[in-house]
């Protein structure tokens, strides 16, 4: 399947999915700025990938997508659907240790703004690039299993 | 700025980042690219953000250099949440949050071996 965006995806999320992932992401942003003002940088920057809003993500997906399934699918397409959401996050979180070497380097030798436009860069074309090399190899070993049989 | 002030900002700025990444993370196909969503840098940006002005960026570069062992110890977290749903068919919610102490040693174990000697 190819990426591409879908506007239609949208209309699939409640409002209260939103607002979840709002107070969340709220909730985290205030959490680690105390962390961190208490135990110091070093400790506190651990929690800048603490996946705290992934799970609330997955609880949103598994609402939405027993939701949507019959009776008999109930369950099992959520099942597949946090897996798939599991993988993708994997793929994110090399983006994300892409942005942190970036970011880690960077400050106090470039420009502020300039280092997190590169970081969030980084992080896009990190995870993109894993995203990408994890499909092909499950291709390749899709392809090699039905060589096979 | 006062306490409660700094407080709510992070809260804002936090909330709409997170919820700006989740919106890009709805809008795209397959399921497992918009997963890349759900580990977007949103708090990450938030924070530093907000505390570099007063933090300095010495102290800034320290947090994200810890952060490169959060990001690793996410990436074991994530794999985990994947294989128990496949092997025990778990529920995802169940099973976000029983590896969560995945993620709690693989952050442990870095800080052991890296952060804590340097």
């Amino acid at each position: 399947m190819k990426v591409r965006p879908d506007g239609e995806l949208l209309r699939h999320t409640h409002w209260q999915g939103h607002l979840l992932r709002f107070v969340a992401g709220g909730v985290v942003t205030v959490v680690t700025g105390l962390i961190a003002k208490a135990f110091g940088p070093v400790v506190g920057g651990l929690f800048l990938a603490l996946p705290a809003i992934f799970p609330v993500g997955l609880a949103t997906t598994e609402r939405l997508q027993n939701d949507e399934a019959g009776p008999a699918a109930r369950g099992d397409r959520a099942r597949r659907a946090g897996i798939c959401e599991a993988v993708g996050a994997a793929a994110g979180c090399v983006g994300l240790a892409a942005f942190a070497i970036v970011a880690w380097r960077g400050l106090g030798r470039w420009p502020v703004p300039l280092v997190f436009a590169a970081a969030t860069a980084a992080w896009a074309l990190f995870a993109f690039a894993a995203w990408a090399v994890r499909r092909a190899l499950v291709n390749l070993v899709r392809a090699q299993s039905r060589a096979q049989a | 700025m006062s306490v409660p002030l700094e407080l709510g900002l992070r809260f804002l700025v936090g909330g709409a980042l997170v919820s700006a990444f989740a919106l890009l993370g709805d809008l795209f196909k397959p399921k497992t690219f918009a997963g890349i969503f759900a580990a977007a840098p949103s708090v990450a940006l938030a924070t530093m953000s907000l505390t570099i002005g007063r933090e300095g960026e010495a102290n800034t570069a320290l947090a994200a250099r810890s952060m490169v062992v959060g990001a690793l110890a996410f990436f074991l977290y994530a794999n985990a949440v994947a294989l128990v749903q496949r092997r025990t068919g778990a529920r995802p919610r169940t099973a976000a949050w029983q590896c969560g102490l995945v993620w709690a040693a693989g952050a442990v174990a870095g800080w052991v071996a890296w952060l804590r000697v340097t």
